[in-house]
C-alpha cells in the first residue's frame, strides 16, 4: 500500500509538472535573429600587445616646437607624455619618424621630437626625411601588424593631389584592411600655438607657397587599434592636457563597428525603456530563454508607447554614431485572448512592412512603436504579438562636422592664406576624414541592437 | 380608445408593408448566412475593411458570424425602435390638441420635431452598434460599410413614415406631410 | 300618428318656444303641426315663438330634402317635423281696435239682457280695447272668445277639424293645449277652446283615436307694477295671480269631475315665482325671457305625445316639480320617454350650438377661396367636401349662396339655442334665492337684465382660453372636449341615406353626445 501511495504521488507530481511545463501557446513561433556583435573584441591575453608611435618629420612640423608667445604650446606638452602614454597602452612601444619613409627612432632621441631640429635636415631634399608627409606608411604597418596599437603624431596637411588615385587607395587599402579586423582609428585634433612657416600651401594656379605668419595651427594624434585603447589615450590626454577652458581640441572614431553592444546580450532591456507601461492593465515584463524582453499587458485604442535607449548604450563614444536604423518586424494577432484557450494554428501573422518608426536624437534612440499602424487601426477583441528587431543599417558622418571648422580646401587655401590668419587650418581636413568614414562606412555591416516583443490584447 | 386601436392597426398594417424586409434580414442574419451566398459576398466586399483584414492575416469568413449577429442585434434595436415611436405617434396623434378647423396644421412642427428625433436616434443606435466598443466586431466595419449601414436609417425612416401615415388619428393627418392627401373616408 | 299643439297667450307661446328647442334636440314627436292664440298679436313673446317657429320650420325643411341636404330619417337633429299655418296665431278677436261691446252687439241686445252685461261687466271692461289681449280678465275673454265661431273655413280651426276627421279616418290624433291657468288670453282660452275642440268631435262623431291633452301653468312668475301712469288702466296684476289660481283651479276641479274634456293634464308651477324685471301691459314691449317651470309644460306636451304615452279611457291628472332645495338640477328634468333622455338630448343640442357657432360654422362660412384652406382636413373632406362637390361643374360649391343660407340659418339658430339656454338660466333664478347652474355660460354670454329686447348678447368670438372652457359647459356632466368633438366628427360613420350639408350637421350633432 505504502508503494502504491507513492506510485500515485510520483504520477500526480508528474501530471502536474507536466501541466506546467505544458507548452505556452501565448506567442507564436518564430525563429529569433542572433546579435552578431561580440561584447568582447579584445585579443586573447596571450597575446603581445604593441605600441608603435610615428612622429610626422615633415618641416611643417616645426612650427609646433618654437614657442609663440601668447599662445599655449601643447605639441609639446602632450608629445611629452605620449611616451609615457603609449607605453601604458602596449607592453613595449616602438618610436619611428616618417615622411619620405619610416625611419625608427632610438628612445634616447624621442625627446629630439620636440625640439626645432628633429624637423631639419642638412642632406638633400631626396635624401631627407621632411619634405612630405606619407601618411600611408604607418597605415601600412599597421595593416601588416593588427595587434599593436599605432599611434602617429601630424599635421595631417594633405594635398588634394595625395588624396586621388593611387595615392588615395595607399591609404585607404590598409585602413580597410584594418577595420576589417576590427579596429578603429582614432583621430585626436588639438589646437597648438605655432611659430613656423607652413609649407606647400596650393595656390590657384596649381603651384604652392608658404605662409609664416601663423600662430595657431592644429595637430593630430592618430590611433590605430582597439577601441580601448583609444579610448585609454584620449582620456587620458583629456585628463592631463585639456583642462583649460581654452583648450581646443576635438576627437573622432573611425570604425566600421560604432555600436557599442546588443541591448539583449546582458538584458539591458528593462520595462523602463517604454514609458508608462508598466501602469497598463495586466502588465508583465519577463525575458524568454533566449534573452528576448516580452512586454505583456492590455491595451485600448488610444494608447501609444515609445520604446526608448539612450545613445550611450549603443553608440561608442567618438564614433561617427549611425545615421540610419532599420527595424524588422513581424505581426501576428489570434482571435482569442486567453493565452490558455490559444492553439498553435490561431496565430495569423500580418502582413505588414511598415509598422513602427525610428528616429534619434543627441540622447537617444527611439522607436515609436505602431506610428505607422496604430492601434487605432488595429481590431479589438484581438490579442497581438509584435516582434521588432532594431538595426544599425549605416554609420553616420557626425565626424566630419566635427572636424569641418578646422578644415580647408585646395581651391580656398591660397585665399586663407591671404587673409593672414593667425589660426591656420588643416588642408583637406574634413576630405580626409570622409575618406577614412568611407573606408569604414564599406566596412559596415547592419547590426542588430535590440529585440523586443510586445504581446497585448487590444481592449475597449 | 377604439380609434386609437384602429390607428394602432393600422401603423401596423403601415410598418408591415417595410418591416418583413427586416424581420426575414434578421433571421438569416442570426441563423447565419449562407457562406457562398450573395449577402455574405455583399458583406465581404462592401462593409467590411477586407484589405484591412487580409493585412493582418484574416479573411472574412473566420470573424463573420461575430458581424452577423451585430447587424442582426442591430437591425432588431432599429426595429422596435421605429415601431415604438410610430405607435407611439400614432396614438399620440389621438390626443394632440386639435379641437378647431385649421389648427391641425400647426402641430406638423411636433411630427417635425418627433420624426427629427426619431431620425436622430435611429442614427445614434446605428453609431453605437458600429462605431463603439459595444461589439468589437464594429471594428471591422470600414468608411464605406459604415455608410451604407447607416443608410438603413433611411429605410427604417420610411417603415414609419408609412405607418404614420397611415396610422395618425384622422383629424391630425395635416400635421403629417402628405398625409391629408389620403380619402377623406380612410 | 299625428299630433297638434295649441299654445295659448303669451305662456303658451313661450312653451312653444322651449317646445321647439327640445324638439331640435330630437325630443319630440316624428310630426307635430303647431299653432298659436292670442288676442295680443304683437305680443313680443309670441312674436318671438313666430320667429323661432318659422326658423325651425325653413331650417328643417332645408335639411330634410332628399335632393339637396338631408339628414335623413334616422337623424334626432330637428326630428320633428313641424307644421304650422302661414300665420301661426289665430286672433279670436279680429278687426282693429274690437272692445268686448263691440263682440257681443251691445247695442242690438235686448234690455234684460243688456241689464244682465252690465251686472257682469264694467264700463270699462266693455270697452276695453282688445287689440293687445284680454289684459288678466278671463271673464272678458271667455266672453270674446265664445262669441266667435269655430269655422270650418278658419285656417286655425280647418286644422282642428282635419285633426279630428282623421281620427274617425282611423288615425290616432292628440291634440295638447297650453297656456297659464291665471292672466287674461291663456285663462280664459284653455278651458273654451278645449271644450270647442270637444264639441266638435261630438259633432264629428268621433268616439275613438282622438285625445285631448292640456299643461295648465300655475303661476310661477311676477313682476313690480310701476305706479304712475297706470290709473284707469287695465293690466295683470300679479297680486290677483294667485287669487286667480285659486278660483280657477276651483274652476276645473268641477270641470273635470263632470266633464272629461282632456284625457291627460299636466299640471305645473313654482316657488319661489321668479321675479321679472320689467312690466309691459302688451305689445310687442311684453316680452319675457323664458322660465324653466315653462319646460315643464313643453316636455309634458312631448310626453303627451310620446308613443311610450298609453292613453287610456281614465282621465290623467299630473303634476311636475323640481327638487325640494334651492338648485336646479338637469335631475329635475323629465325624460319624456323611455328611449330619450332630456338631459343628454338637451345638453347635446347645447354642445352642438356652440361647436357649430364657434368653431365649424366660421369654418364653413364664406366664399370657397376662404373655406379652401381646409379642404385637406379630414372632417371636412369627408363630411363637407365630397357632399357638395357638383359632379357636372367639377367644383365644392360650400361656398355658393344656397349652401350658405343653410349654414348662415343654421348659425343663427345656435345662437337662438345658446340665448334660450343662457336667458332661462338667468332669468329664472335672477333675484332669488335658487341656483341654476345647468350650463356655464358666463364665458361665452353676456347678460344685461334691464335691456329687454336683447338681455343676453353672444359673444361673436371666443379667444382660446375661452374655446377651452367648452368642457365645462355642461354641470354635471362628464365634459367633453371640443377635441372629442374634433375626433368624433373624423370617425363617426356616415349615414348612407344622408345628403348634402345634413350629412355634416348630422355628424357634428352625434358627435356632441356624451
Amino acid at each position: 500500500m505504502y508503494r502504491n501511495l507513492v506510485k500515485i504521488l510520483i504520477v500526480i507530481f508528474i501530471s502536474i509538472y507536466s501541466v506546467v511545463e505544458a507548452k505556452d501557446n501565448c506567442q507564436p513561433e518564430f525563429n529569433l535573429a542572433k546579435p552578431s556583435l561580440n561584447i568582447n573584441t579584445s585579443d586573447k591575453e596571450e597575446d603581445k600587445k604593441y605600441t608603435f608611435v610615428y612622429f610626422d618629420q615633415s618641416l611643417s612640423m616645426q612650427g609646433y616646437t618654437k614657442d609663440q608667445p601668447g599662445q599655449k604650446n601643447l605639441y609639446t606638452n602632450v608629445i611629452d607624455d605620449l611616451q609615457q602614454l603609449a607605453e601604458n597602452v602596449g607592453e613595449k612601444t616602438f618610436y619611428h619618424s616618417f615622411g619620405k619613409k619610416i625611419v625608427p627612432i632610438k628612445e634616447n632621441k624621442i625627446s629630439q621630437v620636440i625640439t626645432p631640429s628633429f624637423y631639419e635636415c642638412s642632406g638633400s631634399s631626396t635624401d631627407c626625411n621632411n619634405q612630405e608627409s606619407k601618411i600611408h606608411l604607418p597605415f601600412k604597418m599597421a595593416k601588416a601588424n593588427p595587434q599593436g596599437t599605432y599611434i602617429i603624431v601630424t599635421d595631417l596637411f594633405l594635398s588634394s593631389k595625395q588624396l586621388v588615385g593611387g595615392t588615395l587607395s595607399q591609404l585607404t587599402k590598409p585602413l580597410k584592411s584594418i577595420l576589417k579586423k576590427g579596429k578603429s582609428v582614432g583621430i585626436i585634433g588639438v589646437m597648438s600655438s605655432f611659430n613656423g612657416t607652413i609649407y606647400d600651401i596650393p595656390t590657384r594656379n596649381g603651384g604652392t607657397v608658404s605662409y609664416t605668419e601663423a600662430q595657431k595651427r592644429p595637430f593630430y594624434i592618430i590611433i590605430i587599434g582597439d577601441q580601448k585603447e583609444i579610448n585609454q589615450v584620449k582620456k587620458n590626454l583629456e585628463e592631463q592636457h585639456f583642462n583649460d577652458a581654452e583648450d581646443k581640441y576635438k576627437y573622432t572614431l573611425i570604425t566600421s563597428t560604432p555600436i557599442l553592444q546588443n541591448l539583449n546580450q546582458k538584458e539591458l532591456i528593462t520595462e523602463n525603456n517604454i514609458q508608462k507601461i508598466s501602469r497598463a492593465e495586466n502588465f508583465k515584463f519577463e525575458y524568454t530563454k533566449d534573452n528576448l524582453p516580452i512586454y505583456q499587458f492590455d491595451t485600448n485604442k488610444k494608447n501609444k508607447y515609445k520604446f526608448k535607449v539612450l545613445n550611450s548604450e549603443i553608440i561608442v563614444p567618438g564614433s561617427t554614431g549611425v545615421s540610419n536604423f532599420t527595424i524588422k518586424e513581424r505581426l501576428w494577432s489570434s482571435k482569442k485572448i486567453k493565452c490558455k484557450k490559444i492553439n498553435e494554428g490561431d496565430w495569423r501573422e500580418a502582413k505588414l512592412e511598415d509598422i513602427s518608426s525610428i528616429s534619434q536624437n543627441e540622447n537617444e534612440l527611439t522607436l515609436t512603436l505602431f506610428k505607422n499602424r496604430p492601434f487605432a487601426k488595429l481590431f479589438r477583441g484581438f490579442r497581438y504579438f509584435y516582434l521588432a528587431e532594431v538595426y544599425a543599417e549605416k554609420p553616420g558622418n557626425l565626424s566630419e562636422q566635427t572636424f569641418e571648422d578646422w578644415s580647408i580646401r585646395d581651391s580656398g587655401a591660397e585665399e586663407f592664406k591671404e587673409g593672414n590668419p593667425v589660426e591656420f587650418k588643416t588642408l583637406n581636413l574634413t576630405k580626409i576624414i570622409k575618406i577614412l568614414n568611407n573606408v569604414a562606412n564599406d566596412e559596415f555591416q547592419p547590426t542588430l541592437i535590440a529585440s523586443i516583443a510586445l504581446n497585448f490584447n487590444l481592449l475597449k | 380608445m377604439v380609434n386609437i386601436i384602429r390607428s394602432l392597426i393600422l401603423s401596423l398594417i403601415g410598418l408591415g408593408t417595410l418591416a418583413w424586409l427586416s424581420i426575414i434580414l434578421i433571421s438569416i442574419m442570426l441563423v447565419g448566412p449562407d457562406p457562398d451566398g450573395a449577402l455574405t459576398e455583399f458583406f465581404a466586399e462592401n462593409i467590411i475593411a477586407t484589405t484591412k483584414l487580409d493585412e493582418l492575416g484574416w479573411n472574412f469568413s473566420d470573424l463573420s458570424d461575430g458581424l452577423f449577429l451585430l447587424v442582426a442585434h442591430m437591425n432588431i434595436t432599429l426595429l422596435l425602435f421605429t415601431l415604438l415611436m410610430t405607435l407611439g405617434w400614432s396614438t399620440w396623434s389621438h390626443y394632440l390638441n386639435i379641437d378647431a378647423p385649421g389648427k391641425a396644421k400647426i402641430y406638423f412642427i411636433h411630427w417635425a420635431v418627433f420624426t427629427g428625433i426619431l431620425v436622430v436616434i435611429l442614427l445614434a443606435i446605428i453609431f453605437f452598434f458600429t462605431q463603439t466598443t459595444a461589439y468589437e466586431e464594429a471594428d471591422f466595419i470600414d468608411k464605406s460599410g459604415y455608410a451604407i449601414l447607416s443608410s438603413s436609417a433611411i429605410f427604417y425612416f420610411l417603415m414609419y413614415y408609412v405607418g404614420v401615415l397611415l396610422g395618425t388619428a384622422r383629424f391630425a393627418r395635416s400635421s403629417v406631410l402628405l398625409a391629408n392627401k389620403l380619402p377623406g373616408g380612410f | 300618428m299625428k299630433n297638434f299643439i295649441i299654445g295659448i297667450g303669451g305662456t303658451g307661446a313661450k312653451c312653444l318656444e322651449h317646445l321647439l328647442h327640445c324638439c331640435s334636440a330630437g325630443l319630440g314627436p316624428q310630426n307635430l303641426w303647431a299653432g298659436m292664440v292670442d288676442q295680443d298679436e304683437a305680443n313680443g313673446n309670441v312674436s318671438r315663438t313666430k320667429i323661432l317657429l318659422s326658423k325651425y320650420m325653413n331650417l328643417r325643411n332645408s335639411l330634410r330634402n332628399e335632393s339637396g341636404h338631408d339628414l335623413a330619417k334616422d337623424s334626432n337633429l330637428f326630428k320633428t317635423n313641424i307644421t304650422a299655418n302661414n300665420d301661426a296665431v289665430w286672433l279670436p278677436l279680429k278687426g282693429a281696435d274690437p272692445t268686448l261691446e263691440e263682440v257681443i252687439h251691445y247695442e242690438l241686445l235686448k234690455p234684460e239682457v243688456k241689464g244682465l252685461m252690465d251686472c257682469l261687466y264694467d264700463p270699462d271692461e266693455m270697452k276695453q280695447n282688445l287689440s293687445e289681449g284680454f289684459r288678466a280678465r278671463p271673464n272678458i275673454g271667455a266672453a270674446a272668445m265664445l262669441a266667435t265661431t269655430a269655422n270650418e273655413d278658419d285656417p286655425f280651426w280647418s286644422q282642428i277639424y282635419k285633426a279630428i276627421d282623421a281620427a274617425r279616418g282611423g288615425e290616432e290624433v292628440r291634440v295638447f293645449i297650453i297656456s297659464s291657468i291665471f292672466g287674461g288670453t291663456g285663462a280664459s282660452g284653455f278651458p273654451n277652446i278645449a271644450r270647442r275642440i270637444k264639441q266638435i268631435q261630438k259633432e264629428k262623431n268621433v268616439t275613438s283615436n282622438f285625445h285631448l291633452g292640456g299643461a295648465l301653468m300655475l303661476p310661477y312668475f311676477n313682476y313690480e307694477v310701476p305706479e304712475e301712469n297706470m290709473e284707469g288702466e287695465l293690466f295683470a296684476k300679479p297680486e290677483e295671480f294667485l287669487d286667480q289660481t285659486k278660483g280657477a283651479l276651483e274652476y276645473y276641479a268641477k270641470l273635470f269631475e263632470y266633464d272629461k274634456i282632456f284625457d291627460q293634464v299636466y299640471v305645473t308651477g313654482w316657488d319661489p315665482l321668479a321675479k321679472l324685471p320689467n312690466f309691459k301691459m302688451g305689445g310687442n314691449l311684453q316680452n319675457n325671457p323664458p322660465l324653466f317651470p315653462e319646460l315643464y309644460g313643453a316636455l309634458g306636451a312631448l310626453k303627451f305625445f310620446s308613443e311610450d304615452n298609453k292613453i287610456n279611457d281614465r282621465q290623467e291628472i299630473f303634476h311636475i316639480g323640481k327638487n325640494e332645495s334651492n338648485d336646479i338640477l338637469w335631475s329635475d328634468i323629465p325624460n319624456v320617454s323611455n328611449n330619450l333622455n332630456s338631459k343628454d338630448s338637451l345638453s347635446k343640442l347645447i354642445r352642438f350650438a356652440f361647436s357649430y357657432n364657434w368653431m365649424y360654422g366660421p369654418a364653413l362660412t364664406g366664399s370657397w377661396s376662404k373655406i379652401k384652406k381646409y379642404e385637406n382636413e379630414n372632417w371636412f373632406k369627408r363630411l363637407v367636401y365630397k357632399n357638395t362637390y357638383n359632379n357636372d361643374t367639377k367644383a365644392c360649391e360650400v361656398g355658393h349662396e344656397h349652401n350658405q343660407e343653410v349654414i348662415t340659418s343654421m348659425k343663427e339658430y345656435c345662437q337662438d339655442v345658446l340665448t334660450w339656454i343662457t336667458d332661462m338660466q338667468y332669468s329664472t333664478v335672477a333675484n332669488t334665492d335658487q341656483k341654476m347652474d345647468l350650463i356655464v355660460s358666463d364665458f361665452f354670454s353676456e347678460v344685461q337684465a334691464k335691456n329687454t329686447s336683447t338681455r343676453v348678447t353672444i359673444k361673436e368670438k371666443l379667444n382660446a382660453a375661452e374655446k377651452n372652457q367648452f368642457n365645462t359647459l355642461i354641470n354635471d356632466s362628464k365634459n367633453l372636449k371640443l377635441l372629442n368633438i374634433m375626433s368624433n366628427i373624423s370617425y363617426k360613420k356616415i349615414n348612407r341615406d344622408q345628403k348634402g350639408l345634413g350629412v355634416f350637421m348630422d355628424i357634428l350633432f352625434r358627435s356632441c353626445e356624451q
